[in-house]
């Protein structure tokens, strides 16, 4: 897993770091040391988008021309037929079952998002009965 | 004889009437003496009156340009307060500017340093056979369920500490400062116009391309998401003002000093979290500014966007 420095995502992005960390505090997701793992990058990217449709502002739908003519060729109604059988009387058949109402399942129980819960968040040392042991935390990638 | 006899009681009264006004003329004489005598009296207690009242006109004009020069000693006084205490905060932020400078630099180097020297060390072929072996040497000496001779025992240790001495920065926590992060986080208000609430914290500026080892860039997007957790997106961006980092904020309809401190708290929480995660010790002062020190500080206007 990749951690990327939010500086530099930020302008992968092409957003400034205040953008990035705006996205990422709006959630309640921004770690607080400055480094996204893929999750956290992969939140920015998708919320860069509606960051950017928020500060844009919305674009109104064009009003079609009432008076104008359609673009569209309308399709003449068939004739009816001379000779034509009458249709068949209907069919009475029994209503269908009512269905059973249908409860949703419940939503999955999630953690709290949050600096505890993150990847870059620190890790918690649990003492175990062979005593503890020492993570090799992953380096951080150099800038190219 | 009638006649003679009424000319006698007649002189008789005239002499009786006549002495009678003089007794009556002189003892109005008397009095119109008293009376002068009391008027010159009054006369004399008149000019001394008089005389006191100038004396007491001199006193109150003496003392009413004494009032004045008090008056025009309290007014430079605090023209000189006002200036002292705005040097003051200027003198400080700026301080803390450059320590924190110091401070940030030495985190650069060290961290710097660290990061290359673990890139090196990944880099070598046996750096992956190194850490295995430390590793399971140190399972093993932490196996208190396996008896291990003291000859045994002592090898390991030198063995583990050969290790370390080669492969230390991968297993060693990151290097942090000696020194402390020290900061005064002043918050205030600014009345003119629109009463504004207003934070502001002398960090050092951030290196222009910025990275996980720039403690400045790190306490500032730090401290502005904890504004923004904490007051909501939309707030306003911080500024520069004299390479002071400043937070302003519109009060609304709420009282500016509550928006004030609401906003004082989450920079100095987001400060102290991005302190804490970068491992940096941190000492936080906060100072609530009066509102024309902050206005002479922190004018409108005068900004730098970050």
């Amino acid at each position: 897993m990749t951690v990327k420095w939010i500086g530099d995502a930020a302008q992968e992005l092409g957003l400034s770091p205040l953008d990035a960390v705006e996205i990422l505090a709006s959630r309640q997701e921004y770690p607080m040391n400055g480094l996204l793992d893929e999750d956290r990058f992969k939140t920015l990217r998708l919320m860069r988008g509606s960051k950017r449709l928020e500060t844009s502002g919305s674009q109104p739908m064009p009003v079609p021309d009432r008076l104008a003519s359609p673009s569209t060729v309308p399709i003449p109604t068939p004739p009816p037929q001379a000779h034509a059988a009458p249709p068949p009387a209907p069919v009475v058949t029994a209503p269908p079952p009512v269905p059973e109402p249908f409860a949703p399942a419940p939503p999955p129980v999630r953690p709290p998002v949050g600096e505890r819960t993150s990847v870059t968040a620190p890790l918690q040392t649990i003492p175990g009965r062979e005593g503890e042991k020492t993570v090799i935390l992953s380096p951080i990638e150099p800038k190219e | 004889m009638g006649l003679l006899k009424d000319f006698l009681r007649i002189d008789a009264d005239r002499r009786s009437a006549l002495a009678t006004v003089r007794q009556e003329a002189q003892s109005h004489r008397l009095r119109i003496e008293e009376l002068g005598a009391e008027a010159r009296r009054k006369r004399d207690e008149i000019g001394m009156l008089e005389e006191e009242l100038r004396r007491l006109a001199e006193d109150v004009a003496r003392t009413e340009e004494l009032l004045l020069d008090l008056e025009a000693r309290r007014e430079a006084h605090d023209r000189d307060t006002h200036e002292r205490k705005v040097d003051a905060v200027r003198s400080g932020l700026a301080h803390d500017r450059a320590d924190g400078f110091r401070i940030a630099e030495e985190f650069r180097q060290l961290r710097g340093t660290f990061e290359g020297e673990r890139t090196r060390l990944l880099a070598e072929a046996d750096t992956g056979r190194m850490m295995d072996n430390f590793f399971q040497i140190e399972a093993f000496l932490k196996d208190t369920g396996t008896p291990i001779p003291d000859a045994a025992r002592k090898a390991l240790m030198k063995e583990r500490q050969d290790l370390m001495a080669r492969i230390g920065p991968l297993v060693a926590p990151p290097p942090v400062p000696d020194g402390v992060f020290k900061a005064t986080v002043v918050y205030s208000t600014l009345e003119e116009g629109e009463p504004t609430a207003v934070v502001a914290v002398g960090l050092p500026d951030e290196a222009d391309v910025s990275g996980p080892h720039d403690l400045s860039a790190l306490l500032l997007y730090a401290s502005y998401a904890s504004v923004v957790e904490k007051i909501g997106p939309g707030v306003p961006r911080p500024r520069r003002s004299d390479g002071v980092v400043v937070y302003e904020q519109p009060a609304g309809s709420r009282p500016a000093d509550e928006v004030a401190l609401d906003l004082f708290l989450a920079v100095e929480d987001g400060l102290r979290k991005g302190a804490a995660a970068a491992g940096v010790p941190c000492e936080l002062t906060g100072v609530f500014l009066e509102p024309e020190i902050a206005s002479a500080v922190f004018p409108r206007g005068d900004a730098r966007g970050i």
